[in-house]
């Protein structure tokens, strides 16, 4: 019982609010649904193209880590392989390097790399919504400077929950902002940490 | 997906360690040890000394068997270090934390001729009397004694491992000769309120 009592602790905030991600671009999208002009549902305007972005994003983390480490920036590169006009195949990485809270000599690396599934919708020809889900792979590593030498690493296991919304004000170009729910796990623990960005790039 | 959340667990879990307290005295908890063969070796048992020479400290109440006397020690503990009252030196530095492996560090001392250097070793599972402990720290302790009249430099050697939530559960100390000898074991502990 204690073990799902935390559990739920660890996953409630986040599942919470991609829940709430999801669902209000869902409602954006029906509301918006009638003034597809061009194209419906599956055919749309939708572009079965993928497209590329870098993405300065900041990484906030949650749960256990946050008494330990401070939210920080990092930048996130992200890969989008249309399979419909409705699904992708992501593919994705990012850098960040949190400073200690308690000792600010301590440094934590996180670097994921994941893949996963995207389910997008167009309206309008210029705004996508999407969310998304991945596994990930993380490397972590913490160090310590100034006071002193070494570090300890790994390797952790994760998946990752993202939902976002893109402008597309020209066919080749994208706008937007995303959220993200990185759940790293280790033995008998999971990290969350919520990652918000800004994306630009390209798209074909 | 399973394989890639079976890379989990890797043998360095850097985010259980760094969210972990290693140094959780605080007014209320005490702890037994005693040596390989068994027999007593000291009771630790930690309080609320209020602040002393202008931070927060805990009292550290040593009590080996008798006749030897009990030693008070005045600790202070911060997310980042743990430190010592030393009545020549005031605050000294005693153990940085987090702890990260291979850090290393230099400890003041009052003793004429002593220098002392710590480095945090990797992570162990160590078993004592209280219980088997995992990604217990090896915090090893080096005391060089310089001895102006023969020119040498004798080294002693102290290594205590610290368990996540517990604190320190072994102990075992090497001579200038090489003999090592077991002084600690943790037998059983209660973390105070």
């Amino acid at each position: 019982m204690a073990l799902r009592g935390r559990r739920g602790q660890l996953f409630g905030a986040p599942y919470i609010l991609f829940c709430v991600l999801g669902v209000s671009a869902a409602a954006l999208v029906a509301e918006e649904a009638p003034a597809i002009v061009v194209a419906p549902a599956e055919s749309g305007d939708g572009q079965r193209g993928g497209s590329f972005t870098l993405e300065p994003a900041f990484l906030i983390p949650a749960g256990a880590l946050a008494k330990v480490v401070q939210g920080g920036a990092g930048a996130n590169v992200n890969f989008d392989i249309g399979l419909s006009p409705r699904w992708s195949m992501i593919f994705g990485g990012a850098f960040y390097d949190l400073r200690g809270s308690l000792n600010p000599d301590l440094h934590l690396v996180l670097a994921p790399a994941w893949v996963g599934l995207r389910h997008k919708a167009q309206f309008q020809r210029w705004v996508e919504a999407y969310a998304d889900i991945s596994v990930a792979g993380t490397y972590a590593k913490a160090f310590l400077t100034n006071s002193g030498t070494g570090s300890i690493e790994t390797l952790d296991g994760g998946g990752i929950f993202g939902a976002g919304l893109d402008l597309i004000p020209l066919p080749w170009l994208v706008l937007g902002v995303s959220t993200r729910v990185h759940m790293i796990i280790e033995p008998g623990q999971v990290y969350p940490l919520l990652q918000m960005g800004l994306r630009l790039g390209v798209r074909g | 997906m399973i394989a890639l959340v079976l890379v989990g667990c890797g043998s360095n879990n850097v985010l259980n360690m760094l969210t972990s307290n290693y140094a959780p005295y605080r007014p209320g908890s005490s702890y037994t040890y005693v040596k390989a063969d068994g027999s007593p070796a000291y009771t630790l048992v930690v309080s609320d000394a209020g602040l002393v020479a202008g931070k927060a400290a805990l009292s550290v109440l040593i009590t080996p068997p008798s006749p030897a006397p009990s030693v008070t020690e005045i600790w202070a503990i911060s997310g980042s270090r743990m430190e010592l009252l030393d009545p020549v030196l005031g605050w000294t530095l005693q153990r940085q934390l987090p702890y990260i492996t291979n850090n290393t560090w230099r400890v003041p001392t009052s003793t004429p001729n002593l220098t002392s250097e710590i480095v945090v070793e990797a992570p162990e599972t160590v078993i004592v009397p209280a219980g088997s402990f995992a990604s217990c720290f090896k915090i090893h302790t080096k005391d060089y004694l310089y001895n102006p009249g023969t020119g040498l430099t004798s080294t002693t050697q102290t290594y205590v491992w610290a368990a996540p939530g517990v604190g320190d559960v072994k102990t075992v100390s090497v001579d200038a000769l090489g003999i090592s000898t077991t002084d600690a074991l943790l037998a059983s502990y209660r973390l105070g309120p």
